[in-house]
């Protein structure tokens, strides 16, 4: 038994607190990822381990790349991604300013702000699906009655109404996170800089733009990679609202990987495109991270 | 000036009041709903306002699908994440503030490769390695599935709240006499008792929103189903009970809603104490 | 109760030194300070002194026995800590029964042993308050009461006041000795404020970078500062240094301070000719007398003393580079000197002077090692 209260093991004790986790990291990680890499080259329906795998091919990935389908899922992806990330965003940061301020109740209002980030996915879809039924939503009622439109909108068969109400879902789940990031934010910028601006006669705006931004741009930037990176992994809202339809026209990269290995036992294919997602996925993040990174140094 | 002073509590309070408005009116009328008769959803105009609330609503979707079982599972799976996630998490976020350690950028690498991992890709690997181990149709193939999601961020927001812990703490601790590991024990944990409160709520929320992973390994077995897969179930092609749905979702919601109430107040401070980072 | 000892001690963190050939010796009771600037490594061998840091050469000693690779827990030391380091979520008594019950005391022996603490400290109102809410110097009440109902062979201290306001400190200071006195308990006590290592310490241990520069009393400290580090560092304000030549002419050794001579000990007339650095603190200039005349650039008042800075001549002055303690001492102009007075004159500036540096109080140091020079 080692003493690692002694000076001399102490740093011992620390390699031991971190195995569970590195151990366990690389099974449920590193492993997998390199299996998926592999069956990703593989010509497979049903991929296993061990003996009776497939040689080594690249035809999954010229499928990919000849087929419409991985384009057009990749245009889905993005577009999703500029409008719910860039809505989100504006709207969360919107809150989190909101609720800076000093008023009363203000923990209370928080609380409610940020209620829908607790929601289960699936719950938040169907409420929504409810509220966007064709025929009795009172989404359509509302829009009905105050004469925005004059028909009722097929949310679940017309293809954009299909993609807005999927970004409708994202936006209401997706905001509050953003929201708790920014506040935290908000919180930790000194009083003193907002203090200095009044001094020097900044107005409330020149001081939301010369104090607040510059402060929060890095914070901003993470919780753009990181939203991002959630709605281009989020399967679960896509999935129970649209099942990727109608005619494609809300199938991310990440249903369209589900379906090929769920649905259409593909497997092979279905690792090239979750491949080509981690690709893209770590390329965002670097860039961005590493963007906004400098922008403040 | 004086005037825009009396006047900017109210404009604050009132675009609260506006946004709480419109961001909880779809769990206002989840709870509307579910207190309806079937009928009444099909009347135009819609109603806003409760009205005879039907209590049977719940007791019907009790009797028509195995509301309960579901309800089990989930909470299984949640506890299991829990405490697999919060042991393994809270000892590596202590080595990694606590210890120079040559392999400790690796542990940050796996935060991030993590935050990157598309589920939809995981599942594959993980169908064939659970196919091997016959661990398909087991909850635990969905625990060990979210825990991979779980640790590596729970790791980072426990990291980032054990900094904020003065190290003497620690060291007086270990120069009256206690253990290392007693120290993490008897100082740390109870010190960061918000800490790991915003950590477990976040666990907590993320397990119980999973979808995925019990869509791909349980789907076949009934009797393993999740909330939330038994919620999906429940919208159908052509003819759905938003009713049934509503009151469904409704009772999933609770526990979560008041975890997170219970909670909420920590989660500020804990990602706080992380995004400093 | 007990001694330590440091036996060539050395701590590394890779290729970098952090502390070199420590070698110190400290008798049973003695109060002992180990002062410097910051990132001088005083807190680093008091850490490994505890058992925090591990000791990569050499050897620590406590009551004789070797500890080198014992955990604190079993060294049988006491520490305060610059930040007090109470555990926040147990009341003044848990805090100060800790170490005993993790020593396996029965609880009725633990209680008693903390009222009994308390009651030296006048804690005794507050033992059930947790720390949060007491004040800053309650707080380092308790942090010693944590240490002393332990009764241990040595009590370590890291800057236990420099959390406190000025007033506070000074009165907690003493405290602090009297409590050692009476208890007797070994002690090591770091700070980089030399007055508190003057007026506390039985030993000081004066060290920069890693290396201890002197060991001794606060008056052997003051009167023979081994190098001119030590010199620059003792003393507040610290002490005046130029340049200048030996020089012998018909039998007299001296210097020159402007144009006028200053007379220096024979011993250095075989040194004659070379350069050296010539010290002398700002209490030992004599006013109104002397070969010395200069004019006032500022006067200081602090009612009965006063703080005179006159120039030093052009090609005399040093670098405060060469002597390395320009953090602590930040106030020190290269340009000029101080003396420290107290006298009925009204002195103004731009006034000339006359001043007189006494032979017997000129310290001097080799131009190159700045070592001092007998």
């Amino acid at each position: 038994m080692i003493d690692f209260s002694s000076p001399r093991h102490r740093h011992k004790l620390g390699y031991l607190l971190i195995a569970p986790a590195l151990i366990m990291m690389a099974l449920i990680i590193v492993y997998p990822i390199l299996l998926s890499v592999d069956i990703s080259f593989q010509d497979v329906k049903i991929a296993r381990i061990g003996s009776d795998r497939k040689p080594f091919s690249i035809e999954n990935y010229e499928w990919l790349f000849t087929s419409g389908e991985f384009y057009n899922s990749l245009w889905v992806t993005v577009r999703l991604l500029l409008f719910v990330g860039g809505t989100a965003l504006i709207f969360g940061f919107a809150c989190a300013l909101l609720l800076n301020e000093k008023f009363k109740g203000r923990s209370f209002a928080r609380l409610l702000v940020i209620l829908p980030w607790a929601v289960p996915e699936v719950v938040a879809v169907v409420i929504w699906a409810w509220m966007l039924d064709s025929s009795f939503g009172v989404f359509n009622w509302i829009l009905l009655t105050t004469g925005m439109i004059s028909e009722p909108i097929a949310f679940a068969s017309d293809p954009t109404s299909a993609f807005f109400s999927v970004c409708l879902v994202m936006i209401w789940k997706g905001y509050p996170f953003i929201c708790i990031m920014l506040l935290a934010g908000l919180q930790s910028i000194p009083e003193e800089q907002y203090q200095a601006a009044s001094v020097d006669g900044a107005n409330v705006f020149q001081r939301f733009w010369h104090v607040t931004i510059p402060n929060m741009l890095p914070v901003l930037g993470v919780c753009f990679v990181m939203t991002a990176l959630w709605v281009f992994r989020d399967f679960a809202i896509i999935f129970v609202l649209t099942e990727g339809g109608p005619v494609g026209s809300t199938k991310s990269l990440a249903i369209m990987t589900f379906e090929q290995s769920f649905q259409f036992f593909r497997m092979g294919r279905a690792a090239a495109v979750g491949v080509i997602t981690l690709i893209l996925c770590a390329i965002l993040s670097r860039a961005l991270v590493s963007r906004f990174a400098k922008s403040v140094a | 000036m004086a005037k825009r002073k009396n006047l900017k509590p109210w404009g604050v309070g009132a675009t609260v009041i506006a946004i709480c408005g419109v961001v909880l009116f779809p769990i206002y009328w989840m709870i509307l709903t579910s207190l309806s008769k079937s009928t009444e959803l099909r009347s135009y105009p819609p109603r806003f306002l409760p009205h005879d609330p039907q209590w049977g609503t719940f007791s019907e979707l009790l009797a028509a699908h195995p509301f309960d079982v579901w309800f089990m599972n989930s909470l299984k799976i949640a506890i299991a994440v829990l405490v697999l996630s919060l042991t393994i998490s809270v000892l590596a976020a202590y080595a990694l503030s606590r210890f120079r350690l040559k392999g400790g950028q690796s542990m940050g690498l796996f935060i991030l490769t993590a935050k990157m991992l598309p589920g939809t890709l995981i599942i594959i690997p993980f169908f064939v390695i659970f196919r091997q181990m016959g661990l398909i149709g087991s909850l635990w193939s969905v625990v060990i599935a979210q825990a991979t999601m779980i640790i590596p961020f729970a790791t980072w927001m426990l990291k980032g709240y054990f900094d904020t812990i003065p190290v003497e703490l620690e060291q007086a601790a270990i120069v009256d006499g206690c253990s290392p590991i007693g120290t993490i024990f008897r100082i740390v944990l109870p010190v960061s008792a918000p800490g790991l409160a915003a950590t477990s709520l976040y666990c907590f929320v993320l397990s119980w929103s999973d979808f995925l992973f019990a869509r791909t390994f349980v789907v076949t077995s009934e009797s393993l189903w999740t909330l939330n897969l038994g919620i999906s179930s429940l919208k159908g092609e052509w003819i759905t009970d938003w009713n049934i749905v509503m009151a469904a979702s409704l009772m999933a919601s609770l526990p979560i809603i008041a975890v997170f109430l219970f909670l909420e107040r920590y989660m500020v401070g804990g990602l706080a104490a992380g995004s400093e980072k | 109760m007990a001694t330590i000892e440091f036996n060539q001690v050395g701590k590394s963190y890779g290729s970098v030194e952090a502390i070199s050939d420590f070698n110190l010796s400290i008798e049973d009771g003695e109060f002992c300070v180990f002062v410097g600037p910051s990132g001088c490594g005083k807190s680093t061998a008091l850490k490994m002194l505890a058992g925090l840091e591990e000791t990569t050469k050499g050897n620590i000693l406590i009551g004789g026995k070797d500890v080198t690779d014992l955990g604190p827990g079993k060294r049988d030391i006491a520490m305060v800590f610059q930040n007090y380091a109470l555990y926040p979520h147990y009341s003044v008594r848990k805090n100060m029964g800790f170490g005993l019950k993790m020593r396996g005391y029965p609880a009725s022996e633990i209680n008693a042993r903390v009222e009994e603490a308390a009651k030296i400290l006048e804690l005794t109102p507050y033992l059930d308050r947790r720390p949060k809410a007491l004040s800053g110097g309650q707080r380092q009440r308790v942090a010693l009461g944590r240490a002393i109902v332990r009764e241990p062979a040595a009590f370590l201290m890291d800057e236990p006041l420099s959390n406190l306001d000025a007033k506070l400190r000074v009165h907690t200071r003493s405290e602090i000795v009297k409590l050692q006195r009476r208890l007797g308990v070994t002690s090591v006590y770091v700070t980089h404020d030399q007055v508190e290592a003057l007026t506390m310490a039985d030993k000081i241990v004066v060290m920069k970078l890693g290396v201890i520069q002197q060991v001794g009393s606060a008056d052997e400290l003051f009167e023979n500062p081994r190098n001119l580090f030590v010199a620059g560092f003792i003393g507040s304000p610290g002490m005046n240094f130029f340049r200048g030549t030996i020089q012998n002419a018909e039998g007299r050794v001296f210097t020159t301070f402007g144009g006028a001579e200053v007379p220096l000990s024979d011993t250095l007339a075989s040194r004659a000719g070379g350069d050296a650095i010539f010290g002398i603190r700002p209490e030992h200039i004599v006013m109104g007398k002397g070969k010395v005349e200069t004019g006032l650039s500022l006067v200081e008042s602090l009612g009965t003393e006063k703080i005179l800075h006159f120039q030093i001549p052009a090609g005399q002055t040093i670098d405060n580079s060469e002597i390395e303690n320009d953090e602590e001492d930040d106030d020190r102009d290269a340009q000029s000197m101080r003396a420290r007075i107290i006298d009925d004159h009204k002195y103004q500036n731009g006034e000339t002077v006359k001043m007189d540096f006494p032979r017997s109080k000129i310290h001097v140091f080799d131009i190159e090692t700045h070592e001092a020079i007998k």
